[in-house]
């Protein structure tokens, strides 16, 4: 079941919102059973089988949690077998995963090495299990670190399954959402955060539907396209990766907003998952606003275990690069993947060293103004435009020849006609490999699609994202200050209400004339 | 907070209310392809004028723009028709022309766009729903009040509603800037009247019937233009029929073969920067498998419809004047061959 899917927006949400406080009228521990059961239901809409996979993963790490924490509930020594459980637990999460996600790929890699022909046949990823396992393998290390106190198993259930974050995030930390359950106030309506979850909804909502949706197509038939061996010109190559920039951006971002918004209206708050990304002045900053919670997942769980910045340069530098090629293979099984972690990885090392370079130079940060923070900005955004043709790429091939394609190694293609130039012009220009096909010859539409790009790039540069106009980046919206040129969310204003609403009903009329579409990261 | 989501919500219902509201009860001729509705006039006009037996070339704009049928016509010594409309047009539309102009003897060379091949069912899409509203009235008017519904919701988005409210303005203070689309929407005798004062007088391209010659051949397409419009075809597609298209085109053969009419599927261009790979073969040997399983006969292979882009006029499925003339060439040949005529005829 889709977030942008009408059964879910006029069906399964409002049923479950209203069934959940009329329930917690009665009893908060039926209501949180009744949050679980939707879940599950919402789960099992994609694929009923693999709900016991989810609740033999949440039984089993629930298990695990409980009797660490029994140890130190008793004042036993909890140290070695504390360590022994969670070792094995986080093994046998990494084995499920390993299984659904990665057996395969290790399997064709040794296949591809030793000329071997050995399959394990056909295993449909379960979806979200790269979402719950991790988010399980952190309620395992905090509560071996004595930070997860709560063992309440309704409330450990919605932890898990809890539907808005199940199937792509964010990743949660059970400190964070364990007390938020244990709230009275959680079970009762409250009117503020139904109409600040609505709106924030109603965003994600018109992101995917009306930007990312929009800037998918055109990024799909470039890669597409390349991957079957059309080489694409110097223009075209950089739309093809600036568009999935733009689509990953909105898509992802879109339905970050929309789960933290219905979390609202269940008065549950979700951590922020993106602040505007593309904004970034280096490569540092992104890594703090993009897909935040799996940065801090990345972080406290494998960096500074790794021994972070704690054992010299040298080594920091190795831990950055191993935490960001695990960290780009966990979105998915291929060496692409790795290769756009790698690459990340190099990025920060470089920015690492560029920032302790600095200092030792003695210059000053922000010392350029504002034409260094644009330039910054600039080749921040470029970095991460480069990496992304890896993410999206289904090969090395596709990959390089869309990057060749960037440097204009493809050759360039101008307007359709080479107009009033003189012969000889035309024939020097053929020879260095400049065509006259138009600026965008597999894609067409030149002008349309130069339109949708400088929409997209003025929303992620010089808009305020939806935090920032909700107000709501800090806990007190009433005392948050006015950011960005747009008027900040106003529900007594007539103009919010109504530029809400219109978006809203646009989004939904486009969604009743056709089919919703996946979001990105449902398959990582 | 309460008021705000009562606003909120009292917004969303009455934008969509109005919305439906708009396309239910406003009748102006928004902006659509009215040139579809006098092609058709006209077209039908041409092929009722000329004896069986005869060739008729249809399908959507790829027809309209890629065969020459006064080529044909001249080469073959058979009268020849170009019924090429629009690719947006409903399958059931296009045959439906076919089986209006078909006589007995009649031969039938029906060139769908790959998309035809892939209807999983009856429904009209957006192309369909704003050109019913702009001129097509009569057919969207025949179907009950609940189909409507359904289609408008279905089909339609803001746009649509925006334009009729948009068009109901100028069509009250600028009633002369939408004396075009007025003219199209005259009675067929009127369009006739008009094609006949102005046949092939367009001295440039024009979406017009004054830009079609005596066989429905579009004229003024040589070169490429700058603005080149939609996607291009994929040599993989098609590769299989649905089931829904299978329903509309086993009864239409039926009634052609009862009618003796002898029915040709045929290809649209690709248009391909680089030589494709060799993946294609499969798709067009699963293809012409199930052309023959539902009583259909293909008239080319695919790979002579493989064109550089210097070869397309304004989209991908517009051959130009130079792409027409090598296409009609390698049509007139298959057909002097499936037919059996003479050479030199």
């Amino acid at each position: 079941m889709l977030f942008n899917s009408l059964f879910f927006i006029g069906a399964f949400l409002p049923v479950v919102v209203v069934g959940f406080f009329l329930v917690g009228r009665i009893s908060r521990h039926l209501a949180g059973l009744w949050l679980c059961a939707a879940s599950l239901f919402f789960y099992g809409w994609w694929n009923v089988n693999y709900v016991s996979l989810l609740m033999v993963s949440v039984l089993f790490n629930y298990s695990a949690g409980y009797l660490m924490g029994r140890q130190a509930r008793q004042g036993e020594n909890p140290g070695r077998l504390s360590g022994w459980i969670l070792l094995l637990a986080v093994a046998a999460n990494l084995c499920l995963l390993g299984y659904y996600k990665y057996a395969q790929f290790f399997l064709n890699t040794f296949d591809h090495l030793a000329g071997t022909d050995w399959s394990l046949g056909r295993i449909i990823l379960p979806l979200g299990i790269s979402f719950f396992t991790f988010t399980q393998i952190a309620f395992l290390v905090d509560t071996n670190r004595g930070k997860a106190k709560e063992y309440n198993f309704v409330h450990y259930l919605l932890f898990v399954t809890y539907f808005p974050h199940l199937i792509a995030g964010p990743i949660l930390h059970h400190a964070q959402m364990m007390p938020q359950f244990a709230l009275k106030q959680t079970y009762a309506v409250n009117w503020r955060n139904v109409a600040l979850g609505v709106t924030y909804f109603i965003i994600g909502l018109a992101k995917k539907v009306l930007l990312a949706d929009m800037f998918s197509g055109t990024a799909s038939a470039i890669f597409q396209a390349t991957s079957q061996g059309t080489g694409p010109m110097l223009v075209e190559a950089w739309i093809g990766a600036l568009f999935y920039t733009l689509q990953l951006y909105f898509d992802f971002s879109g339905y970050s907003d929309m789960a933290i918004g219905m979390s609202y209206i269940l008065n549950v708050k979700l951590p922020l998952n993106f602040n505007s990304p593309y904004k970034a002045k280096n490569i540092i900053d992104f890594w703090r606003r993009w897909h935040m919670t799996l940065s801090a997942f990345l972080r406290d769980y494998l960096y500074i275990p790794l021994g972070g910045n704690r054992h010299g340069i040298i080594r920091r530098y190795v831990n950055l690069m191993v935490t960001m090629l695990l960290g780009g293979l966990w979105h998915g099984a291929g060496w692409t993947f790795v290769i756009w972690g790698g690459l990340h990885g190099f990025y920060l090392v470089v920015n690492h060293g560029f920032g302790a370079f600095r200092r030792r130079i003695g210059w000053e940060e922000g010392r350029l103004g504002r034409f260094g923070s644009c330039v910054s900005t600039g080749v921040t955004f470029w970095a991460v435009v480069v990496a992304w043709v890896f993410f999206r790429a289904n090969n090395f091939t596709t990959a390089w020849t869309l990057l060749r394609g960037m440097a204009g190694l493809n050759g360039i293609s101008l307007t359709n006609s080479p107009g009033n130039l003189p012969a000889s012009w035309v024939e020097f220009l053929n020879a260095h490999g400049v065509i006259f096909e138009g600026f965008t010859p597999i894609t067409l539409y030149t002008g349309v699609t130069l339109t949708k790009l400088a929409l997209g790039l003025i929303i992620i540069w010089f808009f305020p994202n939806t935090q920032e106009w909700m107000a709501i980046t800090s806990d007190s919206p009433a005392g948050a200050e006015e950011r960005g040129f747009l008027k900040r969310w106003n529900p007594a204003s007539t103009w919010t209400c109504a530029g809400v609403g219109v978006l809203m009903a646009v989004c939904l009329l486009d969604l009743m004339s056709g089919p919703p579409s996946e979001f990105l990261y449902f398959q990582f | 907070m309460k008021t705000y989501l009562v606003k909120l919500a009292a917004v969303v219902v009455i934008m969509m209310v109005g919305h439906y509201v708009i396309l239910f009860t406003i009748r102006t001729p928004i902006p659509a392809e009215y040139w579809v509705r006098e092609f058709i006039v006209v077209k039908q006009y041409q092929a009722a004028a000329m004896p069986s037996p005869k060739l008729i070339f249809a399908g959507g704009s790829f027809t309209l723009f890629g065969i020459d049928a006064v080529e044909v016509q001249r080469s073959l010594g058979l009268p020849a028709i170009n019924l090429g409309l629009h690719a947006g047009m409903r399958l059931e539309d296009h045959l439906a022309e076919v089986s209006l102009a078909a006589k007995p003897g009649d031969v039938v060379v029906l060139s769908l766009e790959p998309a035809y091949y892939n209807y999983y069912t009856y429904r009209w899409n957006g192309w369909d729903l704003r050109n019913a509203i702009a001129w097509d009235h009569a057919s969207l008017d025949s179907l009950p009040f609940g189909r409507r519904l359904q289609l408008f919701v279905e089909s339609s988005d803001i746009s649509i509603s925006l334009d009729l409210v948009e068009t109901g303005i100028i069509e009250h203070f600028f009633p002369t800037s939408l004396r075009r689309r007025q003219e199209a929407l005259g009675p067929d005798q009127a369009i006739i009247a008009r094609y006949l004062a102005e046949q092939g007088k367009s001295p440039v391209f024009v979406f017009d019937i004054s830009n079609l010659d005596s066989n429905g051949d579009m004229l003024n397409t040589e070169g490429t233009t700058i603005a080149l419009e939609g996607k291009k075809t994929s040599p993989m597609e098609p590769a299989s029929i649905s089931p829904y298209a299978e329903s509309v085109l086993v009864p239409f053969l039926a009634e052609m073969k009862n009618r003796q009419v002898r029915v040709f599927f045929d290809y649209t261009p690709y248009m391909l920067s680089l030589k494709p790979g060799e993946e294609w073969k499969e798709s067009e040997v699963a293809f012409s498998g199930e052309i023959r399983r539902i009583g259909g006969e293909l008239l080319e292979q695919r790979d002579a419809f493989f064109y550089p882009n210097s070869l397309f006029f304004n989209s991908y499925l517009h051959l130009n004047a130079q792409g027409r003339e090598k296409r009609t060439q390698t049509l007139i040949e298959a057909l002097r061959h499936k037919l059996k005529l003479p050479a030199g005829s």
